[in-house]
């Protein structure tokens, strides 16, 4: 368990978009786990359940969240200074700039990005963590990836300057 | 990576079938099943469209994903450390309290849990270490990020439509755009000793680093990664110092890396088995044919 620390507060953070309330979250899994550890099947991915327990966690905490009405990440995600959710296509993307975009995505999907292109877990993995059937994993998935990228990078400029060399070197 | 909606009822059948967001995002993550592979790199190339969505999957991967990184380098908090160091000090639910605190049976959990999370972390090494190790050998690519122009498949690492275009098409000398930070200058032409045409090209980073690469042309007309060699990759740095580079570029090479890596690519050319470069003249009229060697 130890050693999935590291893993499970990358995938924390990419979740809450925030160090501290990240580590709260990994605390609240580690503790919720040892509690249950007898409920873990030997020989079953530890890290898979350990990510279930926390995504279970933040969905309750988010539902918390909307009821009582606060709605923090995406005004805060754009008041950071510099990062309008976009940064310039020659820049580091940072932890800050990716948050930022993450904000703006629903809770769902938000999950599945953090599962599968965060942590690399295949799309059968991210469906059973997240009990939703694969066909909607996808197209979740899909749908955010998509607006990600059109947040973090713009709209491609013009799709017909791929093909076309900037300026021919002359001979090699 | 295997599970892909099931549209294959329309097998068969006249239809061209349309390539599916999904689709394009399962190609770029190596878990498109094998036989659609082909459909959707050719539709890829046919439409910039398409390739517009490959690049979003690919970034999301790519740049995206390892701006996280750095958090795997960073100390975890005490606090998250103590709590699974002394889980004496937990308070579990009421329920559980007795487990907790009996001695025996908790020292038994953890030791399984220990066990298993260590077996974990073993075997996920390895695999990578096996991946990036059985790769160096077979094809010759040393310490590379490959999101951006190549791309794991049941025949090799097979370049990405942007650079598939650019093989086929730009002439020696040339260099054509792969992604919004990589361009790849075309060098050399020749054919290895199965008779498969081979290019070697070079890799251009907006930054001004540069690597090059060797590939080959299979019979389908698919090109394969024959060999890469480009700048070691750091995950992002947040600090901000340091000359602006594209964000999956060394901030430091190390020494050594390109002369270590140029050595492969040498001894990959010679494992092929190369012909004597061709013409300008000759490589024209072979990119005119379509890569058919006789007219």
């Amino acid at each position: 368990m130890v050693e999935l620390l590291p893993r499970l507060r990358r995938f924390a953070i990419a979740l809450t978009g925030d160090l501290d309330q990240a580590d709260d979250l990994v605390q609240e899994t580690c503790v919720r786990a040892l509690s249950r550890v007898d409920q873990w099947q030997p020989g079953t991915r530890l890290d898979s359940w350990m990510y279930r327990i926390a995504q279970n966690l933040w969905v309750d905490r988010a539902r918390a969240r909307k009821v009582r009405g606060e709605q923090v990440e995406v005004e805060a995600a754009e008041a950071l200074p510099g990062t309008d959710g976009r940064t310039v296509a020659e820049s580091r993307l940072t932890l800050d700039a990716v948050s930022a975009a993450m904000a703006h995505l629903p809770d769902e999907q938000r999950v599945l990005i953090a599962l599968v292109c965060v942590d690399g877990l295949s799309y059968k993995e991210a469906a059973e963590i997240t009990h939703t059937p694969i066909g909607t994993v996808m197209s979740r998935l899909a749908r955010a990836r998509r607006e990600l990228h059109v947040r973090l990078e713009g709209p491609l400029v013009q799709t017909s300057q791929r093909s076309e060399p900037p300026k021919s070197e002359g001979g090699a | 990576m295997t599970e892909i909606p099931d549209n294959s009822k329309l097998e068969g059948s006249p239809y061209i079938m349309p390539i599916s967001d999904e689709e394009i995002m399962a190609y770029a993550d190596g878990a498109l099943p094998p036989e659609r592979r082909a459909a959707v790199r050719e539709a890829l190339a046919k439409d910039p469209a398409l390739m517009e969505k490959l690049e979003s999957f690919l970034f999301t991967r790519g740049p995206f994903a390892r701006a996280y990184d750095e958090v795997l380098a960073a100390p975890v908090p005490d606090r998250l450390l103590r709590i699974l160091q002394s889980p004496a000090a937990l308070k579990p639910p009421p329920r559980r309290l007795r487990d907790l605190f009996n001695p025996r049976k908790h020292k038994r959990a953890l030791a399984g849990v220990r066990a298993a999370s260590f077996a974990v972390a073993t075997v996920c090494a390895m695999l990578v270490g096996a991946w990036l190790a059985g790769h160096a050998a077979r094809y010759g690519v040393v310490s590379f990020d490959p999101y951006e122009f190549v791309l794991l498949d049941e025949q090799g690492l097979m370049a990405m439509p942007g650079l598939q275009q650019a093989l086929d098409r730009a002439a020696g000398g040339e260099t054509a755009y792969i992604s919004r930070r990589l361009s790849v200058k075309l060098r050399s032409t020749s054919r290895n000793k199965h008779g498969e045409w081979c290019r070697e090209f070079e890799l251009v980073y907006a930054s001004g680093t540069k690597g090059r690469g060797l590939a080959c042309r299979g019979t389908g007309g698919a090109w394969r990664v024959e060999a890469a060699n480009v700048p070691r990759v750091k995950p992002y740095d947040t600090a901000g110092k340091g000359p602006e580079k594209g964000p999956h570029e060394s901030a430091n090479p190390r020494p050594g890396d390109e002369v270590v890596a140029n050595e492969v690519v040498e001894a990959v050319k010679q494992r092929l088995g190369l012909e004597k470069a061709l013409a300008a003249s000759e490589e024209e009229g072979l990119r005119g044919r379509g890569w058919l060697t006789k007219p």
